[in-house]
């Protein structure tokens, strides 16, 4: 199809704001699922993202438009995931668009994603079309929202679409603004072949399976390719358009969204923001790639530690399916061998957990997650760090530096105070306030990246009422006043349960950590001591009382066999302990932080 | 040598901590009772043929609300249907104000050789809040009357640990117990569970809740008190003289074959161990129409007796043969460490306090 007729586009929306509902409509309008096929939420189809209601990988979907002006269009609709941590996919995605959709909540109105998908969107110069959602809610506020996007955009309010993806509301009108106002390709279909790499996914039959968005000029069945950023050269199997399936083409030319294998074995090779070009014919790269960059860091270790071969297994083929994912070898004295594990970010953690337990089913004690750490030593050197157990000794530290985060909160002018205020205790530098329209607020703030991966979120939701929201990107490395907190058990120091604090908050969470770890370490038969220590120097200390009596008064003829079974499921919650030399600890115990008040 | 157990479902008034089987007591449903018990025998004797039993059991309910002649003929007809060794133990569950001058000497001529009798406590305002029908004095009474009547193999049950019980309270009811000849004592620590009126009570807080550490307190006090008296402490909650251990539940301890008759009562035979269904009509229609009372079975694997014997052994003071254990060194080395057991010969036997951790110890050691 020549680019005229071609429209390449994404939905960018806060969370819950309705995306995924939006282009559930799409495809019903444009005829590109049969009715059977159609499920709420098509898109996202991974068990989790139903779960959870996000979309956690980007998707694609080619759908054809009978417009109004009679003629007939290719629209490519780029999904994208919506939370902060795949904010590099969604720039991955923006880039391989010319417009998108911004989709407001007409209840919850402009929120901080959706302020920092408008900014990634005008970086990558697309053409923004307002749309204000869920206006059949009975507490929409049309008109606020209005201002706040004719504030944040600089539109008219015509230009405003209003529409209920789930009544059905506005949806012809969505798919002839896609097509009169967003900019048809306008790559060289003449020119060499290049194509960018906007997602991967991994079939156990095909090997890696690039999603690929055309450039310039054509890639057909056959052709050698050549991967810029590797320079490894593939032949193409199978290049084709992504529906809910895959469906084989011939070509693909200037402009057009779809899939290409080449007998990748490793999804390592295809990197999200490489180019592709004709291996005979190289072209320049396409500008923007980067590898991600894993932010949050934690051991993941199994339960058993016969099972670490096939936790390795699970890790190696999770890979496969989410490049962002990094992990080698760690050792630990009070787990044993396991991997430290990097993420995008707490809700990525959170994922990768969820996905090693469900999907290959192990059993995983994860530790306290922390940030990267740049240890600059009294001899020069610098030395990266992304595990508590490797910082050196106090007296080789010349400084330590933390990475900052610059970030914007979105809330309702009334809870302001209460957002200064955890900002202040989450060590947050405040940079100025502006605001969105009379009763809604935008505070600018750099934050300390190690003081938001907790619970920072939770926090922020209650300290207004569930109404602020929260979005950042990477500043720089900066100096600041960390020590190592240790935890003693026994007099034992545990290395899985050290982390890196800010020096003034090292009391509070030394106290605080070793009283959650009382109530999460059971009763053993005797008497346990939890301290913590920064160096010798013990800053808390509490105990665990031991067990006095458990016994069972009466054991007889009818009594035997209910003991037994008693004892079988007693079983199983011993072995989710870890022993660490004679004391039993919970899995949870390990995770204790995030459990902190 | 195998044991034979009967259940006697019939209670005067069902006691509020009480989860075993019982109804209150009607005399057709006892003569029905009494029918289906002997059908029941007539069922399982040919499967139970090779076996030799040496002990009987009445337990209940209150067995002691049967007529001495009926109890005659039910052991006339046992002893006809079973082989029996010598002198076997034949026991009869009894509660105080069941028992009459000649009721005692009607027991002991039908065969009787061994009372049990539910004390339970010596001050009435515990047998109070256990709802007993007996007081104090009437406790007295009837272990008096028993030992007039001739019997000389008596247990008394006895209950501590309770709602606002002190350790003064209970050295009372030991002090009393120990005055009269008795044999064996079997004291119970209370538990209690939200399905009886007792466990409700605590747990709306209605009576004060008995804490571990004075339940850990008054079990060591009742092993020493009792050790002084010449009690042995061969079971957590039993207390024997010399030779004079009840080798009924014995026969449970070391994994031996019982046969239960009765609703609610089980039977194992070394490998399969089946039990009757508790509601006592559902019982009695079921034999009427010539069916197996049966309400559930389970065959042992080879670790679920590993796992009962490690659970049972430890609760004697036999201990468990070190063999059984070879793989867990660790964890014995940490009870031995902290005083809760010790090596006697090839075994481990648990000391008092472990004895009040046993269960604890038993998951270490099964794991």
């Amino acid at each position: 199809m020549d680019q005229k007729h071609i429209r390449n586009f994404s939905i960018i929306a806060h969370i819950d704001h309705g995306k995924s509902t939006l282009a559930d409509r799409l495809l019903e309008a444009t005829e590109t699922l049969t009715p059977k096929e159609m499920r709420e939420q098509v898109l996202d189809n991974m068990d989790l993202e139903r779960e959870r209601g996000i979309t956690i990988k980007a998707h694609a979907v080619t759908m054809y438009h009978q417009a109004g002006n009679g003629e007939r269009y290719q629209f490519n609709l780029i999904d994208t995931p919506g939370h902060v941590d795949f904010s590099y996919e969604v720039s991955r995605s923006l880039a391989a668009c010319e417009g998108a959709l911004l989709v407001v909540d007409a209840v919850q109105g402009v929120e901080a994603q959706t302020m920092s998908n408008v900014y990634l969107a005008m970086e990558n110069n697309l053409v923004l079309i307002p749309v204000i959602n869920k206006i059949d809610m009975a507490s929409a506020r049309i008109e606020e929202v209005e201002h706040q996007l004719m504030e944040l955009l600089g539109v008219d309010e015509k230009d405003i679409l209003k529409v209920s993806a789930r009544e059905g509301i506005g949806i012809r009108e969505t798919l002839e603004a896609v097509v009169s106002r967003i900019p048809c390709p306008n790559g060289n279909p003449d020119a060499a072949f290049r194509a960018l790499i906007f997602d991967s996914t991994f079939d156990f039959y095909r090997g890696a399976i690039a999603t690929i968005r055309v450039k310039d000029g054509r890639v057909k069945t056959g052709d050698a390719i050549r991967f810029l950023s590797s320079g490894k050269t593939f032949e193409t199997d199978e290049i084709g358009r992504l529906k809910l399936g895959r469906f084989p083409v011939d070509n693909l030319q200037a402009g057009e969204v779809g899939y290409l294998i080449g007998g990748v074995k490793n999804l390592k090779d295809i990197k999200v923001g490489d180019t592709i070009t004709l291996a005979e014919k190289p072209a320049d790269p396409l500008p923007g790639f980067r590898d991600p960059k894993p932010m949050v860091f934690s051991g993941v270790f199994p339960t058993d530690s016969d099972d670490l071969t096939e936790l390795r297994a699970a890790l190696e083929r999770l890979q496969l399916n989410d490049s962002a994912l990094i992990y080698e070898p760690e050792s630990s004295a009070a787990l044993g061998f396991g991997f430290r594990v990097g993420f995008l970010g707490l809700l990525h953690m959170e994922i990768v957990q969820e996905r090693l337990e469900r999907e290959y089913n192990q059993s995983l004690i994860t530790t306290i997650p922390n940030v990267e750490y740049r240890v600059f030593c009294t001899d020069g050197k610098m030395l990266v760090i992304d595990n508590p157990t490797a910082l050196p000794p106090v007296m080789k530290i010349d400084r330590i530096e933390e990475p900052v985060i610059d970030s914007q909160i979105v809330t309702p002018s009334e809870f302001v105070g209460n957002l200064m205020k955890l900002a202040q205790e989450r060590r947050g530098v405040y940079k100025n306030t502006t605001y969105l329209d009379s009763s809604r607020v935008t505070l600018h703030y750099e934050f300390p990246l190690a003081e938001i991966i907790f619970d920072f979120y939770d926090k922020l939701k209650s300290s207004s009422r569930g109404y602020a929201s929260f979005d950042y990107e990477f500043l720089a490395f900066r100096e600041s006043d960390l020590v190592k907190l240790d935890i003693l058990i026994n007099g034992d120091p545990v290395d899985a349960l050290s982390m890196i604090v800010h020096r003034e908050k090292a009391w509070e969470w030394g106290s605080k950590l070793t009283s959650k770890l009382r109530e999460l370490i059971p009763r053993q038969l005797f008497e346990v001591a939890i301290q913590a220590a920064l160096g010798s120097k013990i800053i808390a200390r509490t105990n665990v009382k031991p067990l006095r009596k458990n016994v069972t008064a009466k054991c007889y003829g009818g009594d035997i066999t209910r003991k037994r079974k008693l004892l079988e499921k007693q079983k199983e919650g011993k072995k989710r302990m870890k022993q660490l030399g004679k004391i039993e600890i919970p899995q949870e115990a390990f995770l204790a932080v995030l459990k902190i008040e | 040598m195998a044991g034979l157990y009967v259940h006697v479902p019939f209670c005067l008034k069902k006691c509020p901590y009480c989860d075993f089987a019982s109804v209150p007591v009607q005399s057709d449903l006892q003569a029905e009772w009494l029918q289906a018990v002997r059908a029941e025998t007539v069922l399982r004797a040919p499967d139970w043929k090779p076996i030799r039993f040496d002990t009987l059991y009445f337990g209940g309910g209150t067995p002691s609300l049967l007529d001495p002649a009926d109890v005659a003929g039910l052991i006339d007809l046992f002893s006809g249907s079973f082989q029996w060794a010598r002198n076997p133990e034949i026991t009869l569950e009894a509660n105080p104000g069941t028992l009459s001058g000649s009721k005692l000497r009607d027991f002991r001529k039908a065969g009787i050789n061994r009372l049990s009798i539910g004390i339970q406590s010596f001050r009435d305002e515990e047998l109070q809040l256990l709802g007993r029908m007996h007081d104090a004095a009437e406790a007295e009474n009837s272990l008096a009357r028993t030992f007039e009547s001739g019997f000389e193999n008596v247990n008394a049950d006895f209950i501590y640990g309770l709602p606002g019980q002190t350790p003064a309270h209970w050295s009372q009811t030991l002090g009393k117990a120990v005055a009269f000849p008795l044999t064996h004592i079997s004291a119970y620590c209370l538990t209690w569970s939200g399905k009886t009126e007792l466990g409700r009570k605590i747990e709306s807080g209605e009576v004060e809740k008995p804490s571990e550490a004075v339940q850990s307190d008054l079990f060591l006090r009742t092993s020493s008190f009792l050790a002084e008296r010449h009690f042995q402490h061969y079971e957590i909650s039993n207390f024997s003289l010399e030779g004079r251990r009840c080798r009924h539940n014995e026969g449970y301890w070391k994994g031996n074959p019982y046969l239960g008759l009765g609703p609610s009562s089980h039977s194992f035979t070394g490998r399969e161990r089946y039990w009757n269904v508790s509601d006592t009509r559902e019982y009695c229609r079921m034999l009427n129409q010539g069916l197996r009372p049966c309400s559930g079975s389970e065959t042992l694997s080879r670790n679920d007796i590993r796992l009962e014997t490690i659970a049972l052994r430890l609760r004697t003071s036999e201990g468990l043969p070190l063999a059984m254990i070879q793989n867990k060194t660790d964890f014995c080395k940490v009870f031995l460490e902290n005083g809760l057991a010790r090596i006697r010969g090839d075994r481990l036997v648990l000391t008092e306090n472990g004895f009040l951790m046993a269960d604890e110890l038993a998951l270490r050691l099964t794991v």
